[in-house]
Order: C-alpha cells, then structure tokens, then sequence
C-alpha cells in the first residue's frame, strides 16, 4: 500500500472500479458544476420549504401524534420519494452530465445539512478564538499562547491525551473480545450477555451520574455507613474509606472506567455487526485446515473486521476528546482531573470566556487530524482489495 | 451393540472437547457482564428503596434481607410516574423517532454515493464529515440558535429534529459508508451488467444488505436522542408543553435531596423503551445475513 | 429534442429554487406583520406557540403573557408556579414558570442566540451588569421604578447589586435566602448546660468545652460535585463581613482591594482557629473535602448520641435532614438554630438571593414585576398558607417558605417558628442595610465558581492562607 496523497486531493472521474464505462475528459464545466450544487440544494430546501409550508408543524399546541406521523411520512417516505426524484430528474440529461451530477444529489442533501449545522458553528468557532473573551476585538494568537503555556490547561491537554490513550483502546479490545465471545455462545446467551454490557448505554446522563456516586461514594469516618460500594468492600475488609475521586492522580483513572463503562456497549454492538458480516465458509474452511479458534480469529476474523475497529476506535476516540460530562458532573475538573472538552464547557458556560472556549475547540479539531489521515489510508486500502 | 457403541463414542468425545474448549469463554463473559453489571444493579436496587436508607445504608446491605417486605418501597416509582409524564414521553417520541429516521435516510444515500460512486471532491467531502465527529455541540449551540430565532423556529418539533439531523449525520456517514464499503465490489458489478442503475442497486441492494449496520446505528441515534437534555432544552425550550422527559427529570430532581433518591426510579423509567428498541433490533445482527446473500 | 429537454430541466430548477425563497419570504412578512399586532413580542420573539395565541387573543385586560426564567426546580418551581397562578388570576395574566438546572449557561445561550425569556431572575447578581453591558436588559430607570424607594425597602446594598456601568439600575430584588446560621443539636445543650454562644471567642471556647466532655463539636462537608469547596467560602464571608467590616467585604469582592487583602487572611487565621482545632471536626478536617454537604447534617441525627453538635449552612439544608427530624413541623425537632456569633462586637446576614431582570419591558410585563415586589405579594410567595394573612392567600408548596425580600414583609407569613426567626433576621438585616450577599456570587465567576471554591479545598487539605490567597488572586481576570 503506498501512502496516499494528503486528505482532499481530489479523484478523476471514473476509474477502473467505477461503474460503466469510465467516464472521461472534462464535465468540469460552470454548468455541471452549478447542476451539482443544485441537486445537492433542491432536496433540503424541498424540505424546509415543506416545513414552512405545513405551518402546524410549528404549533406547539398540535397533535403530537399526527406531528410524529407525518414526520415519519415526512423523513422515510418524503426523503426517499425526494431522492427518487431527483434522480429522475438527473437521469433526464444526457447520460454524460448525469452521471456527473448524480453523486451529487446523493451526496448534496448530506452535505447541506453539515454545512448549516456543523461547518458553519466550526467556522464560527474558529473565528471567536481568535477573539477576546466577549468576542468584541481580535486578539491574534493570545488565547493559543494561553492555552499552551498556563498550567492549568497544560493538565487539561495532559489529561485528555492520558484518557485518549486509555479509553479507545480498553473500551475496544473488551468490546471486540466480547462480541468475539458471545458470538460462540446460544442465541439465548448471547443476547442476553451482550444487552448486559449494552446496558450502561441506555442509561440517561442524569441516571449514569448517581450509578457512580453508588460505586464511587466516599465517607469519612463518622459520617455514617459507606454508600459506595468499592468503600464497602474497603471498609469490609477493614480498611478505612478512600476518597477515590479525590486522590490525584488515581481519580483520572477511576473517571476513565466510567467512560470505559460506557463506551465498550458501543464498541460491542458494532464490531459484533461486523463479525456476523465475516463468512462462514471461510472459518469453515480455516477450522478444517486444523487452525485452532485463536488462529482462526487472527487470520480470519480479525483482518476481514480490521476496518470496522478502526472506525469503532477513531469514534471512540472522537468521543474522547468530547468527553465533557463525566468530568463535569463527579469533580468539576476540580483535583487535576481537568480535561479539554470539559474546561472547553467551563470558559464558554460558566465564565463567558468565549475566547479560551473557542480556542480549545479548535485544538480538538486539530487534534483528530491524524486520525483522519488514518482513515482516509483505510479506506483506500479497503476499496483496493474488494 | 457394536454399531450403537461405536457411533456415541465418536460424537459425544468431539463436543466434550469443544464445550471443554468453550469453558474460559463463558467464565471470562461473565466475569465482564458481572462486572458491567454490578453499577447498575445497584441503581436498580436503590430505586427501589426508601429515599432515607439509600442515603443510610449501601444497596448492597439488602443482599441480606431480600425477603423482608420493609427492604422494598415503591415510593419512588410512584412519585416520578405521578409527575404527569405522559405528555413528556409523547413529547421525547415525537423528538426522538423523526430524529433517527431523517439522519438514517439521508445518510444512507451519501454513504452509497462514497462508497461507489466517483466525483471530484468525495475524499475532500468524506474527511471533512468524518472530522464534523469532533465538532463539539456546545459550540454549535448558540449559531444555530440565532439563525432559528431569525426564521422563528425556534421551539418547534422540525427545529429540533434537524438539529438532532444534522449532529448525528457525521457518524451514520462515517459509519455506514465504512459497511457499505466492505461489501464485496462482484454482487454491484453483476447487477450493475443486469442493468440496474445507481438508485436501485441503492434501494434494492445496499440497503437490504446494510441492515444490521443501519440497526445498529438506530440504536445508538435513538439513544442520543432520547437521553439528550440539552439540543431539547435548547431548541425546544423549557415551556411545560414541550418539555422532554429528561428536562422534565432534570426539573423533578432538582437541587436537594431528591437526586439520590427519584434518579434512579427515573433513569429506570426512561430506560424502558430503549430497552425495548434494543431487543427489536437484536434479531437484525445475525449471522449470515450478508454473507448468506454474498453468497447467492 | 434533447437540448429542448435540458433547458426545460433548468428551468425546473429554477422554479424550485424560486419557490423555495417565495416561501421563506412570505413566512418572514407574516410573522413581521404577526409581531406587529402585539408589541410584546416586538422586542424579544419566543418562538412561533407563543406569538399565534397572543395575536389572537383579545383579551379586554392587558394581562402579561410570558415564561418566567429562573433557577429553581422541583418542589421550589412548583412553589413559584402557584405563586405565580396566584398573580394570574389576580391579573388575569398567563405567565409560567420554567425553571432549569444550569439556569446560568442557558440563559447565556438563550441570550446570544437571540432568544432571550421577557423575565428571568438569577440568584448570580454578577450576570446582571454583564448582560445589561452588553445592552439586553431594560434598566429600572427606564421602566419607572422608584429608586431611592426601593432602595429603602429592599436595601441599597442589594440595589447597588444591579447598578451598571452607565449607572442606571437593572437589578430588582426579590427574595433572598439566608446563610448565617448554625444548626445545633438542642437535647445536647441542654443536659449539659450549654449556653448559646453569642460571641466568636465563647464558640471557640464551647467547642473546646464539648471537646473536653469527649464529643465533637463541628460537623463539615465541602463536597458538591463539580462546585466542591462553596460551603467553606460561605464560612470565610461571614467571618470577613464581621471582623472587617461590610466596606471591606465590598472592597473585597468588587476588587477594590486584592483577594489577598492581609484583611482576607486574617479571617482565613480566624477561621483556622476553628477548622484546625484539635478534635473540633469530626472525620478530620482533611476529609472535609470528601464529604457531600449534604451529607454533612447526617451526624446530627445518629442515635444515641449525635456524632457533632453543630453545623453552619444556609436555610435550604433543611430539605437534606431525614425526614424523621419532624424538622417540617419547626416544633419538635432536636435541632434548633442561633445566630453566627459576633466577632469585635459586629454583626452581620449574609445569604443570598434572586434578582429579577427585565428583558422585554412591555408595559404588563413591568406592571407584573413591581407587583411581585410588593410586601403583599412576597407575603404570598413566603410559605405555603401564607400565614392565613397573605392578602392573595399561600399558593406554595408545603415546606418550602421563601424568605422575605421588603423590609416590611409580615413575618406572620410565615408558618413555622423557623422561618418566622429567618425572616425577622433578614427584614432587620434589609432595614438596616446590613444584609450582605455571598462574595462568590458577586465575584466573577472564574473566582467565584472557580478558584475561591478550589482555594477552599487547597486551604482545607492543609495549603497556607496566603497561598491559597495568592492563587487566587492570580486567577482574577
């Protein structure tokens, strides 16, 4: 595999595995390029224009019932007969300009909503940090130089690069040794061993937040009995409590596990997906050939998912660098367990400080380019071997 | 004799060895399901105590007398179901169901399109949504607010279910387009010969063989959606009318001592229907569903 | 053929996109025209629900219509909520309450997104100029408000809370809550002749004395989540407001004077006379950091013998007592209150509280909050009877009794004994002008809900006054 050009280099037409003939020469033209854009924004202004149209839809006091039927009607129906559409209408050009501006309106409704929901605010984003706190003048690169050179967010960025370190792959090699597991079990089994670890997923913020203060909780002497459970089994084997969440820098791990905790459901369902993807014809034809189940997962199992955990690890890793809750909730990043989306949380919410806020969201973004490079190297190697 | 001997000697000695074999599996599997579950049991057994002896005593301690009715209390359950939350879970289904159809639909088109579809700019456009993952909500919060506000749909249910859209669209892209991806190039390429064009290989062929895929990401879409507090109490408000069940949990918690003992009744409550849409789309990941129709 | 094809395609899209802005234009001019019916929404829109039934109703009096913002949730939003059915059916007015968790960051949010509520009240006074600043607010200058009035009735230094840089006033007061208080375990006093201290040096002394009969005097819990360490700044406040005086306190935490005033050390000395007495804190004063401040109230309550004597915080900790207190009923409880004690003879209450701030000054909307204001209408809002005088009657919920916030409240509002003595303290206290507010709530809020909460910590966990003093006084923007 040779390394592939930097991300947004983009690709000729056509191709040795596009569909048909490959498409040559030039469609570059000002006309196709605006049918593009066109059939990108058709569809979500059809949307919205329907919005608008159907104005009860805005009445808070309507049916809830007929507003969810015809958001149903509206999202699987509406959307696909709107994408059938536009096709249709695509495939009235010439077959040359079709097939030129088809991916677009596949690809265009997607991308206008990103655009309008996520690139705009991170555009924004960027631009206030630059700014001063209230956004009201520029001030270069002083929230940067801010950022890496105070110590306190030195220890937030430390602090995120330990749980980004720790998180992925703990909540990724138990996931995958999991499904892989429960995949041998009955049907019964399985399922029910495999919603047990799923079970922390469901469980709303504001219930996850008490489930640890019942594992977690911590009383001095005198303060009567331990409700947390690790204190009760400290103090049952007659040690005294520890204050876990408190005890730098140990608590940053005992934080991690909550994450862990959570993460590993997600990891679970989709390598789990991916593994029933994996044929059986050949762990059939390993097994026959006298490899041993390790042996068969190793050179079966694994390579055929190995796409699938780097997906289930660049979103874990994602996640990571989001993490924001957990921290806010048991210590405020208060004893060193500070991290970069939570203080990121903490200057824009509680101290207004739009400036720092928006800076530490840039440094996320810059954070994941790696990862991106990584993906975008999978994804190539994948489409060259199918 | 002879041939009734013989035949069990062979078989029965071949799966003792594999259900010997599968011995450290099941004792490694419940060690960790033991474990991931031992968080929850204890909220679940709280929820079910006196508000005083949660505070009094560790969940654990009733290990001791599961049997004495005086251990148990409803007294929870009882008050978070009072709060009148009929009109907060019809408002979170309302929020939620349109919220993970609409990002699934439109999303499963753009993972095609970048799956197998050439055009300029796709590698450009796939990293650009992959790294939309890291956007932070929080940051897009107020943007997004004031442009509502300018167009007057602020605390409407469309409002909120494209803003739940449009957060949730970057993973179903990133994940779909990854399965989508992995199918094998000779099922496209034959119905690709048969005729079909890109729209019904789409409808007719990826999405079939997509589902577990797509069911998983359901999942994960619904859950964020119905636990989210804040996109709803943003963009919806916190008007009775409107409000979600987690703003209305957040509410009936309040401040004082009600969080230790309403949150876990109330997360057990709000856990139900999640639960629900997970065993349905248990059945969806099976194997053999895309290798079975490779196959054929 | 073909080419006839493409340019009819063109123009279908054209057509679509053209629709598309016809409508979104047309949505736009009705909602302009909507807004223009009913200046209400003129100023500040809330969203399409809310503007269609206001334009359509007719109704003869001019009764407010909006969501009232603020902080409170559960049972204490449920109280406010019938207070407020109370003023509508008074005034033929239909306002709500919406009450949020992190009141704080979504009123910002709702703010920059332009959707800010008509009304809201905050129990941060240190927002209010930062909004009104920035030009959100209407001030009271402008709604009529009388200033120097309200200044006797609710005290100037609650007033000077909300005087802005353009030295208008955007701040009205409302009720507040009340911290100088210590909660002791009365049985205990009694059988062993302790007398109430009044004084700093007599607490000192009759802790050292319930120490040497072999119990603990203090119970202490630091611990609340991601805002650890605020009951400890509570604990310094009062004892600064004492022994320095209330124009330091102001100096204080207006910055006049550093944090690391040798006054703020001195009272952090003064505290550590108590906190780091041998034997005065039960677990250690090590551990007060791990203890939950709800938690802290538990040992006044083990049988037989209470595990500490006494314990200060403000007025809501009540609601963590276990319900077998019988604290509801006043009455019987085993724990009774006395006053924080004076230090060099000086006096002070310190509390908190919630100051309404004006988005939208329609004029049912001004005509709503002064009514609030009012001695008879806070009368409603104090408790749940209302004391049997409240001119509305008591629309509350039993248990929660809101403290006054007029000097000429009746106290009468009240039912319990309890509130009744919180409330005489604080209508004295505004009377007087001697009612000061939490410094961490005036202070901005990387102090105030940051460093001065983790400077408490430090200080606890055994890091010197001055140190901890020093950092945060580096940490004030």
């Amino acid at each position: 595999m040779t390394t592939p050009p930097v991300i947004g280099e983009e690709e000729l037409e056509g191709g040795p595995r596009g569909l048909g003939p490959p498409e040559q020469e030039h469609v570059h033209t000002v006309g196709v390029w605006l049918l593009r854009v066109a059939s990108a924004l058709v569809l979500p202004a059809v949307v919205i224009a329907f919005f608008f149209i159907f104005g009860f839809l805005k009445d808070e006091e309507a049916n809830k019932a007929i507003q969810v039927v015809v958001a149903i009607i509206a999202g699987i129906g509406g959307v696909w007969a709107l994408y059938w559409g536009m096709d249709r209408l695509v495939s009235m050009f010439p077959e040359r300009i079709a097939r030129a501006v088809r991916p677009f309106a596949f690809v265009g409704p997607a991308m206008a909503i990103l655009a309008f929901y996520l690139v705009y605010p991170a555009i924004n984003t960027i631009l206030i940090s630059f700014q001063d706190k209230r956004s009201e003048a520029f001030v270069g690169l002083e929230n940067y130089t801010t950022i890496f050179t105070d110590s306190f967010y030195l220890v937030s960025i430390r602090n995120s690069v330990i749980w980004v370190l720790v998180v992925p792959a703990a909540a990724v090699a138990i996931g995958l040794a999991f499904a892989t597991m429960a995949d041998k079990l009955s049907r019964r089994a399985e399922s029910i061993t495999k919603s047990l670890i799923f079970l922390p997923m469901a469980i709303s913020f504001v219930g996850a937040s008490v489930v640890w203060t019942f594992v977690y909780g911590f009383r001095p002497e005198g303060f009567g009995n331990q409700i947390g459970v690790l204190n009760g089994i400290v103090t049952s084997l007659g040690g005294s409590p520890v204050n876990w969440l408190q005890t730098s820098p140990w608590n940053n791990l005992f934080l991690m596990i909550i994450l862990i905790w959570l993460q590993t459901g997600f990891s679970m369902v989709i390598l789990s997906s991916a593994i029933k993807g994996v044929p059986d014809v050949l762990l059939e034809a390993a097994r026959i050939d006298g490899a041993t189940e390790w042996q068969a997962f190793w050179r079966i199992t694994f390579p055929s998912i190995s796409s699938t955990v780097v997906v289930v690890w660049t979103t874990v890793v994602i996640t990571v660098w989001k993490v924001f809750d957990i921290v806010w909730v048991m210590t405020g990043g208060l004893f060193d367990t500070q991290v970069i989306a939570q203080t990121m949380v903490d200057e824009f919410f509680t101290n207004f400080n739009f400036g720092i806020g928006a800076a530490l969201a840039v440094l996320l973004f810059i954070a994941v380019v790696p990862i991106l490079i990584v993906n975008v190297q999978r994804f190539r190697a994948q489409e060259a071997i199918r | 004799m002879t041939a009734t001997t013989q035949t069990p000697t062979v078989t029965p000695a071949k799966e003792k060895e594999s259900r010997f074999s599968k011995w450290p599996i099941y004792v490694t599997i419940s060690v960790i399901a033991f474990l991931w579950t031992i968080p929850t049991l204890g909220l679940l057994i709280n929820s079910f105590r006196e508000s005083a002896s949660i505070r009094t005593d560790g969940w654990w301690t009733v290990l001791g007398s599961v049997f004495d009715s005086a251990t148990w209390s409803l007294e929870n359950y009882r008050t978070v179901l009072d709060e009148g939350f009929g009109n907060a879970f019809a408002n979170t289904l309302a929020v939620s169901i349109p919220s993970v159809v609409i990002p699934i639909t439109i999303a499963a088109f753009a993972a095609y399109a970048f799956a197998w579809m050439h055009f300029p700019g796709r590698n450009l456009m796939f990293v650009t949504v992959v790294g939309l993952m890291v956007v932070p909500l929080q940051m897009a919060l107020i943007p997004i607010l004031r442009i509502y506000t300018d167009f007057d749909v602020t605390g409407t249910f469309p409002a909120v279910w494209l803003a739940h859209a449009g957060f949730g669209l970057p993973l179903a892209v990133y994940l779909l387009r990854n399965y989508m991806g992995s199918l094998p190039s000779s099922i496209i390429e034959s119905a690709n010969i048969d005729g079909a064009d890109h729209f019904s290989i789409f409808a007719r062929l990826i999405v079939p063989l997509s589902v577990p895929v797509l069911a998983s990401f359901a999942i994960f879409q619904f859950l964020w959606v119905w636990n989210d507090y804040l996109v709803a109490l943003v963009f919806l408000g916190i008007e009775p009318n409107v409000r979600v069940l987690t703003v209305e949990l957040a509410d009936l918690a309040g401040r004082g001592e009600g969080a230790l003992s309403l949150l876990p009744a109330a997360a057990f409550v709000t856990m139900v229907l999640p639960l629900v849409v997970f065993f349905a789309l248990q059945r969806f990941f099976v194997r053999g569903l895309t290798a079975g129709s490779v196959k054929g | 053929m073909r080419k006839y094809k493409w340019l009819l395609l063109l123009v279908v899209f054209a057509l679509i996109a053209a629709a598309c802005g016809d409508d979104e234009g047309d949505d736009t001019d009705t909602t302009a025209a909507d807004a223009g019916g009913t200046e209400t929404t003129a100023a500040a829109d809330d969203g399409g629900g809310t503007e269609t039934t206001a334009a359509g109703d007719e109704a003869p009096m001019a009764g407010a219509e909006f969501l009232l913002f603020g902080a409170p949730g559960g049972d204490e939003g449920k109280a406010i909520q019938g207070f407020l059915d109370a003023y509508n059916a008074e005034s033929g007015s239909n306002i709500e309450y919406g009450g949020s968790e992190d009141f704080e960051a979504q009123l910002r949010i709702r703010v920059e997104g332009g959707d800010p509520p008509e009304v809201a009240f905050t129990p941060q006074p240190a927002s209010i100029c930062a909004f009104a600043d920035e030009g959100h607010l209407v001030s009271l200058e402008d709604m009529g408000f009388d200033i120097a009035e309200m200044e006797a009735n609710h005290s100037k230094f609650w007033m000077d809370l909300g005087l802005c840089a353009d030295g208008q006033h955007y701040g009205i007061p409302w009720f507040p809550n009340y911290k100088s208080i210590i909660f002791y375990h009365e049985p205990t006093f009694t059988a062993n002749g302790y007398a109430i201290p009044s004084t700093w040096d007599e607490m000192i002394a009759l802790s050292q004395q319930i120490v040497d009969d072999g119990m603990t005097p203090w119970c202490f819990g630091f611990e609340s989540g991601g805002a650890t360490g605020w009951p400890g700044t509570d604990w310094l406040e009062d004892i600064l407001v004492r022994q320095s005086g209330g124009d330091v306190y102001a100096d204080w935490f207006n910055h006049d004077i550093p944090f690391n005033d040798p006054a703020v050390i001195s009272a952090f000395d003064k505290f550590g006379e108590l906190f780091f007495a041998d034997g005065f804190v039960l677990g250690g004063a090590g551990n007060v950091a791990g203890v939950a401040f709800g938690d802290a109230p538990g040992p006044l309550f083990t049988d037989p013998e209470p595990g500490c004597l006494m314990l200060k915080q403000g007025s809501f900790i009540t609601n963590f007592f276990p319900d077998t207190a019988g604290y509801e009923d006043g009455e019987e409880s085993e724990i009774k209150t006395f006053p924080f004690p004076t230090i060099d003879g000086n006096t002070g209450a310190m509390g908190g509280g919630d100051t309404i701030m004006v988005f939208d000054a329609a004029p049912e909307n001004v005509e709503a909050v002064k009514a609030w204001i009012t001695a008879d209408w806070m009368c409603t809002l104090a408790s749940a009877s209302g004391g049997g005088v409240a001119p509305y009657g008591g629309h509350g919920v039993a248990g929660i009794e809101r403290l006054p916030g007029h000097k000429d409240t009746n106290l009468d509002c009240y039912e319990s004994d309890q509130a009744k003595a919180f409330a005489g303290a604080v209508t004295s206290a505004l009377a007087a002008n001697s009612f000061v507010f939490d410094a961490s709530d005036l202070m901005p809020p990387e102090v105030g809900q940051g460093s001065f909460w983790e400077g408490m910590i430090n200080w606890s966990q055994g890091t010197s006054a001055q140190e901890v003093a020093d950092t945060v006084e580096a940490s004030w923007p």
